[in-house]
């Protein structure tokens, strides 16, 4: 039934890109209308300065606009949508990169670390304090990072809708999640531990 | 051991994104994104335009200074250059007797023939004709590939 409705849904939108492409630009406010609240909570996520999301929200919808007849319909209107958003927002936060945002952390780390240790951080984050450190671990990830984890995890996409969205493939996804999770972990200890010294 | 295509879901990772700091939308985005796109619209028309103009202005500029530029190097050395340039001597005041020693010379010229196409000057001439040419296609080219990349 849900399939169906998606369908429908797809087919309304072609015929709408349909009539703006012939003309009818006025109607491309609906397209905006129904995605720049979705496109707007991806951006802010990605980029080092959330302030300027509604900014690059924008860009998003005009370079939307303009590469419109390219729109081939072979994947969904969201994820061609989301693509050119990731692309806008990783340019922008590429131009606008804080120093700060460096995690420097040693390759030969993640590497050596255990993925059971790893999986302590899903019942070590229950405490408010922990989840403002991950939130701060999560920060200071690259913006490549960031696009992607919150496609996977806060977006609950599919790892292949993640790897249609940001060009990559699907293992290439896979690795890079198993990459971050290690990361986030090493950082929230680095943080962590740092803050009991400093306290203790 | 676990496997690699095994990602779990992760609800700290979840709620830790959610926390990060998202401003909302203003009320008017979208009738601002409409006008900025119809701005940015007519903006790219506008360039397109004027491109359009400043290749047909140097693309005619260019052959007219060609041309004149082959009409000099024609009037100075070809015999035809020669006999304008003799002519111009003469209005300027040439004596008689001058007139009548060079006289002789004038049956000698010959005015130039279809076969004279095969001469250096005139194969030169073919090859710059040719180049400008090309030049003015790939000035079109280029400015294609510009007014394309500015649609993007």
């Amino acid at each position: 039934m849900q399939q169906i409705e998606a369908q429908e849904e797809r087919e309304r939108e072609q015929e709408l890109i349909r009539r703006i492409l012939h003309g009818e630009s006025d109607r491309y406010a609906e397209l905006v209308d129904r995605y720049a609240r979705m496109i707007q909570t991806l951006v802010a996520r990605i980029i080092d300065r959330p302030e300027e999301a509604e900014e690059v929200t924008q860009d998003v919808f005009v370079k939307a606009f303009r590469q419109l007849g390219s729109f081939s319909g072979r994947s969904s209107f969201q994820t061609w949508i989301y693509r050119i958003a990731c692309n806008t927002a990783l340019s922008h936060a590429r131009r606008t990169r804080r120093r700060n945002t460096l995690t420097g952390i040693d390759e030969r780390r993640l590497g050596l670390l255990p993925d059971e240790e790893v999986e302590r951080l899903e019942e070590w984050v229950a405490h408010e304090r922990q989840l403002e450190a991950l939130t701060r671990a999560v920060a200071r990830l690259e913006a490549d990072e960031r696009a992607l984890i919150t496609l996977f995890y806060y977006e609950e996409r599919s790892v292949s809708e993640c790897a249609a969205i940001l060009g990559l493939q699907e293992n290439n996804v896979k690795v890079r999640l198993h990459r971050i999770r290690k990361k986030l972990y090493l950082l929230v200890m680095e943080e962590t531990d740092g803050r009991d010294e400093t306290h203790g | 051991m676990k496997r690699m295509d095994e990602i779990p879901r992760s609800e700290a990772i979840r709620r830790a994104v959610d926390r990060l700091p998202a401003p909302p939308l203003t009320g008017d985005f979208t009738a601002r994104t409409m006008a900025r796109l119809q701005h940015a619209e007519a903006r790219r028309q506008r360039n397109e335009r004027l491109l359009r103009v400043l290749y047909g202005v140097l693309g005619t500029a260019s052959l007219v200074a060609l041309a004149v530029w082959a009409w000099w190097r024609e009037s100075t050395t070809s015999p035809l250059g020669q006999l304008a340039a003799w002519w111009q001597e003469l209005k300027e005041g040439w004596s008689l007797p001058q007139l009548e020693q060079h006289l002789p010379e004038l049956r000698q010229i010959t005015l130039p023939t279809p076969s004279d196409t095969g001469t250096p000057e005139m194969w030169i001439l073919a090859g710059l004709l040719a180049a400008a040419g090309i030049v003015l296609l790939i000035a079109d080219l280029l400015i294609r590939r510009w007014i394309a990349s500015q649609r993007k």
